[in-house]
């Protein structure tokens, strides 16, 4: 009889116990939009939106970060560079600032070296042998390598994880420093193949339609891409991250200057009249406006 | 004076049958099979870089490799070094060789050497299979290379001394767990010491510098980074003699650490 209690006081403890779990996971779900908010094609943090939760998307997601930081360190000949701290801005650590060798917009400059140069450095003699034998140099006013060089890292990271915008207009960008007819034709290529895997971006069809528009001047095909960035801009205003409201930002700028050439004064104005709106912090956008007929 | 150099001789014997030892055992274990199951998946990764095509991946190819050869190697270092003294107690294998005339050092020092032996030999083959991958895409060397590979071997013989200390200390498991955390992990806490101590008052400061000349100094042992990307001269010679100087004096004192646990231990 007591072992017969005992038995039920513990099948009913079992119960309890995996009714709360299961409710706890149910909860676990409204909790998730919280902690772990919608993804952002754009950036690195999370990964891509149809694989988040799965191994394998994370595994993606990882490896093109990786990809991208190794991508970053071939620019730099093997030179680990890291942003500066506020902390350090204010000490006085100067920033290791890149010559204008064309090259420097390709990543933020905001950085200095990870192995810190002798005055930054308590270490004596410890400090001078790891400046000899890591790839570490004076940064000051450094150039970079030809970006040609991390092309095929583009290529492996949007081919491992699609989702990754970045790796997308970045690599557009690098296929572009070629200006011949069959350098723009693989960047937008290359740009088309990642809208297709990114439908919802504003950055790539933003960069498509620049493209097209500085390199062969076809502006009513210009004018399309910078259109669909222009409506996919304004259905995703609230989601947009800062990469994706700069590919906005352009598609604005880019959009206005093609209404001008084409003579449709019209069109012009009421694309800089929104972008002011949508931008009222931006600097281009009202003078283009002040200028409108 | 004879007698001087008849002592030297047997004490070289001693430690050469130590390392021996050590050696055999690791054959036993089949340890250099994961040697082999590790070359096999480096043959498999520069397959999966075929498919892409090398064609401007060879300092990515390289960078690839040398990373790769760093962890497999250290992963080999820790886990021989770390068990060697606990598994000869609980096997009681070691009490026919303290019965022996060897002292505890003579047998710490042997254990070290075959430990290091035993991973020399299995970088040195995973080396050999990842040179021949890249070689096979046109991948160069330079002769900074060669200089990678010795200043790597001798961070694996101070990877060696800290695990075997460690294993002196406590259990197996958990000597491998903080032998890791230190190979994989003194790089950062010295980055992190070097961001913190501008901001730090003196005393702590002086603290930061008691840490930093404590933790091993893996990285300074590591050229990958110069040798996987170009352009990057051979370092002076001085750093190698100053890198050779630091392995000695590191795994001497690490034996230290360890013999003056061992001599003691009741077995």
């Amino acid at each position: 009889m007591k072992s017969k209690g005992g038995i039920r006081a513990s099948a009913i403890f079992t119960a309890l116990g995996l009714g709360m779990i299961v409710c706890a996971g149910l909860k676990v779900q409204d909790v998730r939009p919280i902690v772990n908010p919608p993804i952002r094609d754009e950036n690195l943090d999370v990964g891509e939106n149809n694989a988040s939760v799965s191994l394998m998307g994370q595994f993606r997601s990882t490896a093109s970060a990786w990809l991208w930081l190794r991508a970053d360190l071939y620019l730099h000949n093997g030179v680990e560079m890291r942003p500066i701290s506020d902390e350090e801005l204010n000490r006085g650590v100067s920033v290791d600032n890149a010559r204008d060798d064309g090259h420097e917009k390709l990543h933020a400059e905001n950085e200095i070296t990870s192995v810190p140069s002798k005055e930054r450095d308590f270490r004596g003699i410890f400090g001078d042998v790891e400046r000899q034998v890591a790839s570490y140099q004076d940064m000051h006013n450094h150039v970079h390598n030809d970006p040609v060089v991390a092309m095929p890292l583009y290529r492996l990271m949007t081919w491992l994880d699609p989702q990754f915008v970045q790796g997308w207009t970045m690599g557009g960008m690098i296929l572009a420093r070629d200006r011949s007819p069959d350098g723009t034709k693989r960047s937008v290529d290359f740009l088309k193949e990642g809208w297709k895997a990114n439908p919802t971006s504003v950055d790539i069809p933003s960069q498509i339609g620049y493209t097209i528009a500085r390199r062969t001047g076809n502006l009513d095909e210009a004018v399309q891409y910078l259109e669909a960035a222009r409506k996919l801009g304004r259905k995703r205003e609230r989601d947009l991250a800062d990469q994706e409201r700069e590919g906005l930002r352009t598609a604005y700028r880019f959009l206005a200057l093609c209404y001008r050439d084409e003579g449709k004064p019209e069109l012009e104005k009421s694309v800089l009249e929104e972008g002011v709106r949508a931008f009222p912090d931006d600097l281009i956008l009202p003078k283009l406006l002040s200028r409108c007929p | 004076m004879k007698l001087d150099m008849r002592l030297r001789m047997t004490k070289l014997r001693v430690w050469r049958a130590l390392a021996r030892g050590v050696l055999l055992e690791s054959l036993r274990r089949k340890d250099l099979w994961v040697v082999a199951i590790l070359g096999f998946l480096i043959i498999c990764a520069a397959g999966a870089l075929g498919i892409f095509g090398i064609n401007g991946l060879q300092a990515f190819a390289k960078d690839l490799g040398v990373t790769v050869l760093g962890l497999f190697s250290t992963i080999m270092a820790v886990v021989t070094s770390c068990r060697l003294l606990p598994d000869e107690i609980k096997q009681r294998t070691l009490y026919p060789l303290l019965s022996r005339p060897i002292s505890r050092f003579d047998l710490l020092f042997g254990k070290w050497l075959g430990a290091v032996l035993v991973t020399w030999i299995a970088f040195l083959l995973l080396a050999l299979l990842t040179a021949g991958a890249l070689l096979t895409f046109q991948v160069t060397f330079q002769p900074i290379m060669l200089q990678y590979v010795v200043a790597k071997m001798m961070g694996l013989a101070v990877v060696c001394a800290v695990s075997l200390a460690m294993g002196t200390y406590m259990t197996p498991q958990a000597a491998a767990t903080l032998s890791f955390i230190l190979a994989f992990g003194s790089s950062q806490i010295i980055r992190g010491l070097l961001m913190a101590y501008d901001a730090s008052n003196p005393v702590i400061g002086w603290v930061f510098k008691g840490i930093n000349a404590i933790l091993p100094q893996y990285s300074l042992f590591d050229l990958g980074g110069r040798a996987a990307n170009t352009g990057w001269a051979p370092v002076p010679m001085w750093v190698m003699g100053f890198l050779l100087a630091y392995m000695l004096i590191y795994c001497l004192g690490m034996l230290g650490v360890s013999w003056t646990k061992f001599r003691r231990q009741a077995i």
